[in-house]
């Protein structure tokens, strides 16, 4: 009877077939077990199984996993797979980026914002399309679950699902100005189908990165909308509050030179200011200016949440004329607050 | 092409189409006295496949390999010409060192 050193751990080698790819599973488990006879020989078995975890360590490669490298996927398709999510994420933060001030930088961040969530019930399915894609390999003979036609169905499925039922609702609840981005997802679907049509009869090896894009836009697309958004509205907040600074001092002028408030800021211009600052943000719009009676505001909007503008004010004696029972938030500078409203 | 992929291809050529996993990390410790994990060595060899700098091919199973075979790794047309065009540039980069520097003892 053999001694049960002379074997390396049965769990070690369940856990290599399961880790790498069944096209190299053979020649390493080989490799393995010839690399453990010699240790075991040279060293003994303590050394030779200390030996054998660190070359299974060794095997955690994503080209020993995958089957993929650098030559699996086409130059273009690399430069794509970087581009796409970096454009993702520039639409995200598309209203705090420098330039000039508009709404659809605000249009295209909501769409991005969108896509992440709209794209969610996608990612699990993409996930098994990638996995099957990336778990294939160069010779093997494709069927319809491996060369990603099945798969491809079963990510696109949530849009049967999902589809008729918005627009149903949409119709019942006569909200017809909603329908034109449900018929440009009937558009993008339908492009869709012929793609995956055309999979059908794909028998040759060649990696597929669509389920790649499946997964990877709605994740950049909400991890950047949740976390990069927040950060960069307080970022470009705090930078258009501090731009006002030679402002409000020209406004205190004028005020200690006649007496009042002027009417309006062009009245500053000349003797007491320049040029007005801008904000030079593209979802911002521009300072506006307001006299009280014994003090003034200075304000500014800008669009970055759903269904809410941010207004965020400043008056020089801290007076808050909000209409409405808006909540206020404060900044780091003082005077100055901002709130949401509808 | 990296150091170890040059190293790996030259060992492969060396061993003349019985290279294969083990057998590869043996000779490349032979004979540079550099050792290397398995993981190492075929990442490199499965890269090198993708290029079409090497062919592989199964061949036998053997007892200590649990019945399992090896994998058998040769140099293909396009392996040698890269390898030869690697040799090419050292060899001119050799060259140019001027033989004051080369020579043993010069400060």
């Amino acid at each position: 009877m053999e001694q049960p050193e002379k074997h390396p751990p049965a769990w070690a080698m369940r856990l290599l077939r399961i880790v790498v790819h069944p096209e190299f599973r053979e020649e390493l488990e080989g490799d393995l077990l010839e690399k453990y006879q010699g240790d075991l020989q040279n060293y003994g078995p303590e050394i030779a199984q200390k030996r054998l975890y660190a070359d299974l360590l060794s095997l955690i490669k994503p080209n020993l996993i995958f089957n993929i490298s650098v030559n699996t996927m086409k130059t273009r398709s690399w430069l794509l797979l970087l581009l796409v999510p970096m454009a993702v994420v520039a639409a995200s933060v598309a209203p705090f980026l420098p330039g000039p001030g508009n709404d659809l930088s605000h249009g295209i961040s909501q769409f991005a914002h969108a896509t992440g969530y709209i794209g969610l019930p996608f990612v699990p399915f993409g996930l098994l399309w990638l996995i099957v894609e990336m778990r294939n390999g160069h010779g093997q003979q494709l069927n319809r679950w491996t060369n990603g036609y099945y798969p491809a169905w079963l990510a696109l499925s949530p849009v049967f699902f999902f589809l008729p039922f918005q627009i149903t609702k949409t119709l019942l609840d006569g909200q017809t100005f909603n329908l034109p981005p449900f018929i440009m997802l009937i558009f993008v679907a339908s492009f869709c189908i012929y793609c995956i049509r055309k999979l059908k009869n794909k028998t040759r090896y060649q990696f597929n990165p669509a389920p790649l894009y499946i997964v990877l836009i709605p994740v950049v697309a909400l991890v950047s909308s949740r976390f990069l958004v927040e950060k960069a509205a307080e970022v470009t907040r705090e930078k258009a509050i501090a731009n006002t600074e030679p402002l409000i001092a020209a406004i205190e002028k004028y005020k200690m030179d006649n007496g009042e408030y002027p009417e309006n800021l062009a009245s500053l211009k000349g003797k007491y200011i320049q040029e007005i600052p801008q904000v030079n943000i593209m979802g911002m719009r521009p300072y506006q200016y307001e006299r009280w009676n014994s003090s003034f505001q200075l304000s500014f909007e800008r669009l970055w949440h759903w269904n809410a503008t941010e207004v965020v004010v400043y008056n020089n004696v801290g007076q808050k004329g909000i209409k409405s029972n808006y909540k206020n938030y404060t900044t780091a500078h003082s005077n100055w607050w901002y709130y949401l409203a509808d | 092409m990296g150091e170890f992929e040059e190293l790996i291809l030259l060992i492969v050529a060396i061993m003349n189409g019985r290279a294969y996993g083990i057998g590869i990390i043996e000779e490349l410790e032979k004979r540079t006295g550099r050792s290397a994990a398995i993981g190492a060595v075929q990442t490199v060899l499965k890269r090198m496949e993708d290029k079409g700098w090497v062919n592989s091919a199964f061949g036998e199973a053997t007892n200590e390999r649990g019945g399992k075979r090896k994998r058998y790794y040769t140099i293909t047309a396009k392996g040698k010409k890269i390898a030869s065009d690697t040799r090419e540039k050292r060899n001119r980069l050799w060259k140019a060192i001027p033989k004051t520097v080369l020579r043993y003892g010069a400060a």
